[in-house]
């Protein structure tokens, strides 16, 4: 029998949206279900619908069986841990000061002997492996650990069900691998019903059993992985291609007909050992994309030079000696770990932050000494949290704001254009905080764009991102690169430098370790690499992005 | 972490820190005062070698001092006058007073180092949970809240500053005004965090009971029963002393002393020694790592 299960539930918010329509599933025991979609898709609410405490208001038709039960019929306290939840946001999870506290919350609440609970964070924190974290502060730990111990701390209550909200869209992607391992171990080892609501799923797509796909709140594609990466290639539907594994849809495009197709790396591998090895025999894909000798002369925008930084006198040096210079017309993507020291970098950059020693130039002129109003103006800055942006109430005011503080000469014209070109339209009247996070982002973006910066310093912009709404952000960026602006990006997301940058860095231990072109930077990676490249590493070593395999890669595309 | 004083419970190493703080305050003679201050200095250096107080010490030696100055200026009573200060006679009495008010003070401030490393909010936290349920989880929420709101802060105030809001630049209104600004931004975002904060409140089921229960990781052990028995009964006779006159030097109106006889021995030796628990259970524990 199904431990949960929706029957033909609909959906409205008190402002008459319609968030869910007609929605029937059956999660049966042991299942590992993941839902995608884009932002506003519906998937999140669908997910919420089934944990009582944390239901939306607004009107349900329909019913919602929890071990054929009505949900409003089971006792509370047994909801509370039979059925589980993690949320996006790692750090907004948290509510006590230190790890053990935290971890013994649930319990607390529900009333556990001191025994009782002494055992199982015992159990749990060893099967977690946390021991070193037990005594530390909540506030001091990194995304990814505080995830894990908002997973531990959910587990201690030995739940049947666990639901994740996006629950690695805010970590690394070190990070998200780790955390959908351990998610993997209690789904296989302890036969945990999991159910997954995530749009990177690239990497998800291996731990599933099942996929559902939504769209304005609806199911569009329901069935296992294979079935549905199959059903949506055949469909060609524009609103999930961006979700499939690029390895997928080369598999599919290259081979017509049925089989396997691949999703991960292995599968990849595997693919290309049994299919289609022979194809690769003539190596002239290869001529390595002829590293167009020095090009047009380079003129160098912003530098900073032998840069010294730490934020306390006696504390670790976050940035050591760094160079690195930024050219005209550049798409500089910097990627490197949690902790390396990007963030810091960036404010270095944009004369945030003064450095303990060393230089930032803009052009030929120091950029101390630019004063700063003009300073802030040459150089944009955005936020890896465009909250810290917003002031009014609704967008449209925001904007104003900004032009007025800082005495911008922009005519109606111009503005309005720069509002069309990123799609804001409809949200002006809208406040910041009611709009998703792709949307934020556009919105502090053209807040920074008023002041019509030469260049733009952009730090993780595609955190939490949809594949959608990826794909727009970079549209933009590239627009603006065109229209003359230099681009300074810090990320973590490899296949969005792959896919966009023109020159690629990366930043290990406060230095720069490597610096060059897209496909020469990736080419030498093992790991800091796109999936792609690492499937076709022997065999088309230069290839990097879809579609230069596709490019390079001399099959018969029937 | 688990070592030395940090091993023992709550309890036995708040009653210790307590019973210090009175005895100092209420034994105001010289001699116990210094040596009650080298001990807990000792405890310091035991703890943390000594750093956190190395930091504060300057303020405190600051503190003292001016209460050491400010008595022989203002006090004027007992019979030994030393000289005249602005046709004020400063008197020996009035400097020894003062000199141990500052010995006094020292000895508390000095010993709150040493607690606040000892006493962790966790701990105070299981102490006082019992009596004051609901507070309790308020207070460590609260506790997690300020670090989280200053982090916040800073976040916002680096972002502002590229659009002109800097409440440390500019003439005094526009400083306010940007203050202000920069409150609102933390207030908005930390309420709307907030909500999800609740959110995963309510689903680990906060709320369901009325009464929640606790989780104590600290065990009274044998140990503890061992430490709290000689600080009670060296605490105690320090006390009696303390009722019975002795271990308070007569300052005024005459300043005298003539060393320590017969029963003021022992009183001191119980002073010592309540003292010095800390010490000897952080001295047996490197006696142990050494053989």
């Amino acid at each position: 029998m199904a431990i949960l299960e929706m029957k033909d539930v609909s959906f409205s918010y008190p402002d008459k949206t319609l968030a869910l329509q007609h929605i029937s599933i059956q999660i049966e025991p042991g299942e590992c279900t993941v839902i995608g979609g884009a932002s506003g898709s519906g998937k999140s609410t669908l997910l919420r619908m089934l944990k009582r405490e944390v239901q939306p208001v607004g009107l349900v038709t329909g019913e919602i069986l929890y071990d054929g039960i009505p949900l409003q019929h089971q006792d509370l306290s047994r909801m509370a841990q039979e059925v589980a939840m993690i949320f996006q946001d790692p750090e907004n999870q948290i509510v006590m000061d230190e790890v053990w506290q935290e971890l013994a919350f649930g319990l607390e609440n529900l009333g556990y002997s001191s025994a009782v609970i002494r055992k199982r964070v015992a159990e749990i924190v060893s099967f977690f492996g946390l021991e070193e974290l037990l005594h530390r502060k909540t506030y001091e730990l990194s995304g990814g650990q505080k995830q894990m111990v908002n997973l531990a701390a959910v587990l201690l209550m030995q739940p049947k069900v666990l639901l994740l909200d996006e629950p690695t869209s805010q970590l690394d992607p070190i990070a998200a691998r780790e955390f959908l391992q351990m998610v993997k171990r209690l789904n296989e080892e302890l036969g945990m019903t999991v159910i997954l609501v995530e749009h990177r799923l690239e990497d998800v797509f291996a731990l599933g059993d099942r996929v559902i796909l939504m769209d304005s709140g609806c199911i569009h594609y329901e069935g296992t992985v294979q079935q549905a990466i199959d059903q949506v290639w055949r469909a060609q539907d524009c609103l999930f291609l961006p979700y499939l594994p690029t390895i997928s849809q080369l598999y599919l495009t290259v081979q017509k007909g049925s089989g396997m197709i691949p999703t991960s790396v292995k599968e990849g591998r595997q693919w290309l050992q049994r299919e289609i090895l022979d194809c690769f025999s003539k190596p002239q894909g290869l001529k390595e994309s002829s590293t167009s000798s020095q090009e047009e002369a380079i003129t160098t925008l912003l530098q900073l030079k032998n840069i010294d930084f730490r934020y306390q006198r006696d504390g670790k040096p976050i940035l050591t000696s760094l160079n690195l210079s930024l050219y005209e017309n550049d798409f500089f993507v910097v990627v490197g770990g949690n902790g390396a020291g990007k963030t810091t970098m960036l404010q270095v950059a944009a004369g945030l932050l003064k450095p303990l020693s060393g230089m930032v130039k803009l052009q030929d002129k120091k950029l101390a000494k630019i004063p700063p109003k003009e300073r802030y103006q040459i150089i944009g800055y955005l936020a890896q949290n465009p909250k810290l942006y917003f002031v009014h109430d609704t967008v449209a005011a925001e904007l104003q704001h900004v032009i007025q503080n800082h005495g911008l000469d922009i005519s109606k014209y111009e503005l309005d254009e720069l509002i069309s070109r990123l799609g804001i339209h409809h949200l002006l009247e809208k406040h910041p905080y009611d709009c998703s996070g792709g949307e934020q982002q556009k919105i502090a973006l053209a807040g920074v764009l008023l002041g019509k910066p030469k260049i733009l310093l952009i730090d993780e912009p595609t955190k939490g991102l949809d594949p959608i709404s990826k794909k727009e952000f970079a549209e933009i960026l590239n627009g603006l690169r065109q229209n003359g602006v230099s681009i300074l990006m810090v990320t973590h997301d490899i296949e969005f430098a792959a896919s966009y940058a023109t020159r690629c860095a990366m930043l290990f231990n406060g230095e720069i370790i490597s610096e060059d072109k897209p496909g020469p930077f990736f080419k030498g990676n093992f790991f800091y690499t796109t999936v792609l490249n690492r499937i076709f590493r022997e065999h088309l070593p230069s290839a990097i992005t879809y579609e230069e395999v596709l490019a390079q890669w001399h099959v018969p595309t029937s | 972490m688990n070592k030395g004083l940090n091993s023992l419970h709550p309890f036995t190493s708040f009653f210790y820190f307590i019973g210090f703080m009175i005895l100092t305050m209420t034994l105001l003679h010289p001699i116990y005062l210094i040596t009650g201050l080298i001990i807990m200095i000792g405890l310091n250096y035991c703890i943390d070698r000594g750093t956190q107080l190395r930091s504060y010490l300057p303020f405190y030696l600051f503190m003292g001092i001016t209460i050491a100055l400010v008595n022989p200026l203002f006090s004027h009573r007992g019979r030994m006058i030393l000289f005249y200060f602005m046709d004020q006679p400063i008197t020996g009495e009035a400097v020894v007073y003062g000199l141990t008010m500052m010995l006094s003070l020292l000895c508390v401030l000095v010993s709150f180092v040493a607690y606040n490393q000892v006493m962790t909010s966790g701990k105070f936290l299981f102490l006082f949970s019992k009596a004051f349920q609901k507070m309790g989880l308020l207070v460590m929420m609260a506790v997690r809240f300020v670090p989280l709101v200053k982090r916040r802060m800073n976040q916002i105030m680096v972002v502002q500053k590229t659009r002109g809001v800097n409440p440390f630049v500019g003439p005094l209104r526009k400083r306010l005004k940007d203050a202000v600004l920069i409150l609102q931004i933390v207030v908005t975002w930390s309420l709307e965090e907030a909500l999800q904060t609740s959110d995963s409140m309510k689903a680990r089921g906060y709320g369901i009971l009325e009464k929640r229960s606790s989780y104590h990781s600290y065990r009274f052990r044998k140990m503890d029963g061992v430490v709290l028995f000689l600080l009670i009964i060296t605490g105690s006779i320090c006390m009696t002393g303390s009722f019975l006159g002795y271990g308070v030097l007569a300052i005024y109106p005459k300043l005298k002393w003539d060393g320590f006889h017969g029963l003021q021995w022992l009183f001191y030796f119980s002073f010592i020694l309540f003292t010095m628990v800390p010490i000897l259970i952080e001295g047996r524990e490197s006696m142990k790592w050494r053989s």
